[in-house]
């Protein structure tokens, strides 16, 4: 089977680590690795397993054959950059909102026939699957404490935290209709704590509690950055159903 | 005279106190009282601030708007305050508490993250102040940093939060003189009482130039309590700093904090959060948990230490007593 061709937009952390899980897909090929820095270590290491890189970001994606893209930037660049990108597959990590909401396990068969699908936020990546396991009859609210190790919550995070929380809330309202609260907490101990998940459910005559570790794959990212690893996970399970789905 | 500027937190840290169950009847009672003592700056709030009434820290009895809305209807001269800590508060609830006649915004985050503050000092359209928080957990110059990043947001002064009560007044000395020294802008000083020296150490910042102090009438607050603000006022007027409120007053506005708590005694879990520098707010769910999983509230707080747990991470209680029984 051809593999579909994608192109990833951003080549710091998380789309280098999106970068070398694209490498070990059976069903996509990296045509093209995109960023502003020539100076990226991303870049280097992308280079070094001979990807087709550049430094013009959108301009070389545009240009490029890529069938689906990453956008691995900022949420105010997928603004500006979206609209640019035609007949492509949108697959949006930042937390711009602006793509259908997607969980693959929950939703995938929704976002397929879109043009953008949104990965919503990682703490959203980590407990929504978790909270689809649990008994959703007489399910009255959820609320979710996601903690993370300092150097896995970029500048982006940091600046869109009220939009974190407040996205991460609406995910969960739309998976399970009920209304939700998203906490975060950064923590900057040394060495790194993996990311940590709270889940409190809230039933009629109970609540119960869930907790968990996510604890990354390592493929570029740390494996305590498991809050980063499980969005990029979520990113090529959307683009792999996506070839599927459009090769046969 | 040296002028300080009192920040009563009554109304806000008190709520740690007594899990967040500050009455409406309180609120406005003791709105009146603080405005009447001439309290410069009243913040109200769930004990953790905006959007923090959550099963996780516990729910507040009284709404954040509605407590705001009593506390307002009181105030003349008394300014009124609200506390965020970006990762519970959203930008829209910043926005509803300025609807509700708030004028100035505490944002306080982990003395390490000052830049998760940015967009709120930023977007607010408030007067903001920086709080660090867990400020014992970083040096002087980090800290100093950090600061830095908030004034250079547009915050209008900076609190050192000594959360876990764990600072001995050396300390205090050396960190608020390297922030007056190196800001712009007015320092100020926030205790906790776990190991008996948030009046002690509220006066050694004064010493070293913080004009802002923040206590709570009867030290009603997390942990063991915040510094005394009765004592405190009276402290400062016998050393002879003005602080322009009325000792006389305050000492009225006792009896109704009285009727909420007994006298506030150090405790032998606020020691314990105190000694491995755990946030003061951790008490009352160590405390409930400890006896729930019949696990020694000692080794929960000696293991919540080892991890350096930072505030608002009250979910690694139950984690550590699990792995503990």
């Amino acid at each position: 089977m051809n593999k579909m061709k994608v192109g990833i937009i951003g080549t710091g952390k998380v789309g280098t680590d999106l970068l070398l899980k694209v490498l070990k897909s059976d069903y996509l090929d990296c045509v093209i690795f995109a960023g502003l820095r020539e100076d990226s270590p991303g870049i280097a290491l992308a280079k070094s397993l001979n990807v087709n890189t550049s430094t013009k970001s959108i301009k070389a994606i545009i240009k490029s054959e890529a069938e689906i893209v990453f956008d691995a930037t900022t949420a105010a660049s997928h603004k500006k950059n979206f609209p640019l990108l035609k007949d492509v597959f949108v697959i949006d990590l930042t937390p711009s909102k602006m793509g259908t909401f997607c969980v693959p396990e929950l939703n995938i068969d929704e976002v397929l026939e879109k043009n953008e699908v949104s990965l919503i936020s990682c703490g959203a990546q980590a407990v929504i699957p978790r909270i689809a396991k649990l008994k959703s009859k007489g399910l009255q609210y959820v609320e979710v404490v996601t903690t993370v190790a300092s150097d896995s919550a970029g500048i982006g995070t940091r600046d869109n935290m009220s939009e974190y929380l407040k996205t991460t809330a609406e995910a969960i309202t739309k998976f399970f209709g009920v209304p939700a609260k998203s906490i975060f907490i950064i923590n900057p101990a040394v060495p790194p704590v993996q990311m940590f998940n709270t889940i409190y459910v809230q039933y009629a005559d109970r609540t119960e509690v869930v907790q968990f570790t996510v604890k990354g794959r390592g493929d570029y990212l740390k494996i305590w950055e498991g809050n980063l690893d499980v969005i990029n996970l979520a990113a090529i399970k959307v683009a792999e159903e996506f070839a599927k789905n459009h090769h046969n | 005279m040296q002028k300080i500027t009192i920040i009563d937190s009554t109304l806000r840290d008190g709520n740690h106190a007594i899990k967040h169950q500050i009455t409406k009847e309180v609120y406005r009672d003791y709105a009146r009282g603080a405005e009447k003592a001439g309290i410069p700056i009243l913040v109200v709030g769930h004990g953790n601030g905006l959007g923090a009434s959550s099963l996780h820290l516990g729910k507040s009895l009284v709404s954040d708007k509605e407590m705001l809305s009593i506390v307002k209807k009181e105030l003349v001269n008394t300014k009124l305050a609200a506390f965020a800590i970006p990762g519970f508060a959203t930008l829209s609830d910043v926005e509803m508490a300025k609807e509700e006649g708030v004028e100035i915004l505490f944002v306080a985050t982990h003395c390490t993250e000052a830049n998760v503050s940015k967009e709120y000092i930023r977007r607010s359209g408030l007067k903001c102040y920086g709080a660090l928080m867990m400020s014992h957990m970083e040096s002087a110059y980090k800290l100093l940093e950090q600061a830095k990043l908030m004034e250079s947001y547009g915050a209008v002064g900076i609190f050192l939060m000594d959360s876990a009560g764990a600072s001995l007044p050396n300390e205090v000395k050396l960190k608020v003189s390297v922030l007056v020294e190196g800001l712009h802008i007015p320092v100020g000083f926030h205790a906790h009482n776990n190991l008996g020296m948030a009046v002690a150490n509220s006066l050694t910042a004064a010493g070293r130039g913080a004009t802002m102090l923040d206590a709570t009438t009867r030290g009603f607050g997390a942990g063991a309590g915040n510094a005394q603000l009765e004592v405190l006022v009276a402290l400062l007027n016998k050393i002879g700093y003005e602080t322009g409120t009325s000792l006389k007053e305050l000492l009225k506005n006792t009896e109704i904090i009285e009727k909420l708590k007994g006298p506030q005694l150090v405790s032998p879990l606020s020691i314990m959060s105190g000694l491995n520098g755990v946030f003061s707010g951790f008490v009352p769910h160590v405390e409930r948990i400890s006896k729930e999983y019949k696990v020694d509230p000692w080794d929960i707080f000696t293991e919540l230490g080892r991890r350096k747990v930072v505030a608002g991470q009250e979910d690694q209680i139950l984690e550590v007593a699990l792995s503990l029984s």
